[in-house]
């Protein structure tokens, strides 16, 4: 539906080849307003274009330096990831996941009888909780935060996010969520005459796709230790 | 007698076409002029997408030369227009002309002007790039494609090009009608903007969209080619027919 | 051999004629001077014969072939005119190189001479020149690219005195040496008078008369003195032109066709017989009425 909004780069446009040509018509045979000569306008372009090719040779070398660090991450892979990683971990065969999937442990020397879980922040929280118990009373409560690929466009980004706290204060152990990680990103589309063959997103396609991993955190804990959350904490117990 | 001297069609069209890179350089500067500009509002980036959680927080910003290109088309459209005008027009009769070699001089001059325009619309993105690095290292700057591929170059010379090219057709009738008649100064935007308003009245921009349309969503390259060979050798050939009918007037 | 023939040219504005139904041609290697008051259509001719403009009626043939969109008219005549366009973007150097480019016969050397003697900057531009200083340069350009058919449309309008004559003795140096044939329009007759081989007068867009120009010379002869005898003697006489002088004294212009006897006579009553210069005949041939100005002041 047309309406003023979208009219007003058409009468941008209108605006700008007035303006133009009016200054580029000569007048008269006899103007004496001063029109560009023709040395300088060729210094100008030459100029110009100089300046193109400079830009164009040093570009490869500043650009995405940190783009090389970058690995391609398909989304149905990471998907699958993430829904392997639920299984395993419900099944009790969290080992069988890939160690990458590793982002931080936690080993706890505890002799209490009773653990207080708490999620310490009113966020929501996402990591799901898997807790399995050990076979024997050993004193020892081992943390594993297991992490999925995340990615934005593709991109795998996965190591700026940073893994979630834990602390443990008496017999309350205190769930954090990770520190906020902060990415800016800035993505150069291909103009649309090539974008137009080469299929790529462009003119109004401005969309990325974010995912990020799943992420769990699974607990050891001794085989008699009394386990009490509060009602906000999800607690999946493993088989 | 003095001998006569014969010129054949294909030597004046050459000497004239070399005589206008020089005369006519004066559109250079303009294309340098209103890409610099273009580049100046892409600065803003085109737009901005972004998620957030509570562990992850992303912005994305986008940024293209696209409207660059679309500036050059402009310009391409505004010097053909130029060329048209009296005072351009009647340099070539000043020498040696007649009004077939002095339209096919021009076309030539066009066709340089828009590969030129092409190859700068094509390089600009870097200068976009490079000034970004340069004010605000901070952002991380990628691309979705790799580097400029040499054949993604060679793509977009030849489509950007052939897009200035279509719009420098389009000016230059636009000129032409202009010249035979002053009316068509109000005419022909009256016209353009009439059918865009029927066409937004009724729901059904068919119409100019569809032209456009039909070339600008083309997604296979020969296609491409060909519909904007043969729209271009339509409009200019019509506007070489009208232009029959112009004088010479001081 | 006819470089230019006309038969019947009109051209007309809207409704206003500029030619009307003009016949005339015009031998090569000829020095023609292309007379008329300012909208006798004499640019218009100019313009047609050039190609520039295409007739309305008649027929009109230069180098055997219709001027209009002619590529081969085009390459062998040069228009030299003061609304001239010159590229706004190549000075003056430039510009002779690219009309050397253009033209078979352009003579650098002469061009440069030229340029040298009358002191222009090779890298000022066009439009910053004066008035004059551009009639010099257009006429550089009309001298030295050699054209078998030159045409000239007020040549020297803003040159001072000595360059005009410094051009007009260029142009017949050019021309001796170099024949071609030259068509020039000028106001000031009595200046180029003595160039001219061919004289063509155009009034309203007619041709009037066209005369080698000893020819124009005595075409008419003047006659001054009293009224009443003056009147006797042009009674049967087309009076061409007449001004009174004091109170009783008459000058008429009248058609040389006298015979020698017819002289005498006229002396013997009292009457100065006096020649008529070219430029005065075309004046008096081109007024409006026979009186002139004069008239003006004579009402009544």
């Amino acid at each position: 539906m047309m309406n003023i909004g979208s009219l007003l780069p058409i009468l941008f446009m209108l605006v700008i080849i007035s303006i133009f040509t009016a200054k580029g018509i000569r007048r008269t045979v006899n103007n004496k307003g001063k029109s560009v000569s023709s040395s300088w306008a060729r210094r100008i372009f030459g100029g110009y274009l100089s300046l193109l090719l400079i830009c164009t040779i040093v570009v490869p070398f500043i650009s995405g330096k940190d783009m090389a660090d970058l690995k391609k991450a398909p989304i149905d892979a990471i998907e699958k990831e993430g829904t392997t990683l639920f299984d395993a971990a419900a099944a009790g065969k969290i080992t069988t996941i890939d160690r990458n999937f590793i982002e931080k442990k936690w080993d706890f020397e505890y002799r209490e009888p009773k653990l207080n879980l708490s999620v310490g922040t009113e966020e929501f929280f996402a990591t799901q909780i898997f807790v399995e118990r050990k076979k024997t009373n050993d004193d020892k409560i081992e943390a594993v935060y297991y992490r999925t690929r995340s990615s934005v466009n593709d991109m795998d980004i996965s190591v700026v996010i940073n893994p979630i706290r834990l602390t443990l204060a008496g017999d309350l152990l205190t769930i954090n969520n990770s520190k906020k990680a902060k990415l800016n990103f800035s993505i150069f589309n291909q103009i649309f005459p090539v974008t137009q063959f080469t299929g790529e997103p462009s003119l109004f396609q401005h969309q990325s796709s974010f995912y990020e991993g799943q992420s769990i955190l699974y607990l050891r804990i001794p085989k008699d230790l009394e386990l009490n959350s509060k009602s906000e904490v999800n607690i999946q117990f493993v088989e | 007698m003095m001998s006569l001297t014969t010129v054949s069609l294909t030597s004046i069209v050459k000497k004239q076409y070399s005589y206008k890179l020089k005369a006519y350089v004066q559109v250079f500067w303009n294309l340098v002029f209103l890409q610099l500009l273009a580049i100046l509002f892409s600065l803003n980036g085109v737009g901005m997408s972004g998620s957030s959680s509570e562990t992850l927080e992303v912005e994305v910003h986008y940024y293209s030369a696209d409207l660059v290109a679309f500036f050059t088309m402009l310009w391409g459209f505004i010097i053909a227009i130029i060329i048209t005008t009296k005072a351009y027009r009647n340099d070539d009769f000043t020498f040696v002309t007649n009004r077939l070699s002095h339209n096919l001089s021009n076309i030539l001059f066009l066709l340089t002007a828009s590969i030129i325009g092409g190859l700068t619309a094509m390089l600009s993105p870097n200068l976009l790039k490079v000034i970004m690095y340069i004010f605000d290292r901070q952002l991380m700057v990628a691309s979705t494609s790799a580097a400029g591929s040499l054949n993604e170059f060679i793509i977009g010379i030849c489509t950007t090009s052939l897009y200035i090219f279509l719009f420098c057709a389009l000016g230059y009738l636009i000129g032409t009608l202009v010249q035979i008649h002053k009316v068509f100064v109000v005419l022909v935007p009256a016209l353009f903007f009439g059918a865009l308003f029927l066409g937004g009245v009724s729901g059904n921009t068919r119409i100019v969209s569809n032209f456009f349309g039909f070339i600008f969503t083309e997604s296979s390259i020969l296609l491409f080619m060909t519909k904007i060979i043969i729209s271009c050798t339509l409009v200019f050939a019509s506007a070489l027919v009208l232009s029959t009918r112009l004088e010479v007037k001081q | 051999m006819s470089v230019i023939t006309c038969n019947g040219l009109t051209k007309k504005y809207g409704r206003n004629k500029a030619l009307n139904n003009l016949s005339f041609s015009i031998e090569e290697n000829k020095i023609t001077g292309l007379i008329g008051r300012n909208g006798s259509g004499k640019t218009t001719l100019l313009k047609i014969i050039a190609g520039h403009l295409k007739e309305t009626s008649g027929e009109i043939k230069v180098f055997s072939e219709k001027p209009y969109n002619n590529l081969m008219v085009s390459a062998n005549i040069i228009f030299i005119h003061d609304q001239m366009n010159l590229p706004a973007a190549l000075n003056l150097k430039e510009i002779l190189v690219v009309a050397a480019n253009f033209y078979e016969n352009w003579n650098s050397e002469l061009a440069n001479r030229l340029f040298d003697y009358f002191s222009f900057n090779p890298s000022h531009y066009y439009q910053d020149l004066s008035k004059g200083m551009k009639s010099t340069f257009n006429s550089i350009l009309g001298l030295s690219a050699r054209c078998p058919l030159t045409l000239f449309d007020e040549p020297t309008t803003g040159m001072d005195a000595g360059v005009r004559h410094d051009f007009y003795r260029a142009m017949l140096k050019d021309y001796i040496s170099y024949p071609r044939s030259i068509i020039i329009s000028s106001h000031h007759l009595n200046e180029v008078e003595d160039l001219l081989e061919d004289i063509l007068l155009i009034k309203e867009g007619k041709e009037h008369l066209h005369l080698p120009s000893e020819d124009f010379k005595e075409w008419s002869i003047g006659m001054q003195g009293k009224t009443a005898i003056i009147n006797e003697w042009t009674v049967d006489k087309e009076i061409i032109h007449t001004r009174s002088i004091g109170l009783d004294q008459s000058y008429v212009v009248v058609r040389n066709q006298f015979s020698e006897q017819e002289v005498q006579r006229a002396r013997i009553a009292g009457i100065e017989l006096s020649p008529v210069s070219a430029s005065d005949l075309c004046v008096y041939l081109t007024s409006k009425t026979e009186g002139g100005i004069d008239d003006v002041f004579n009402h009544g």
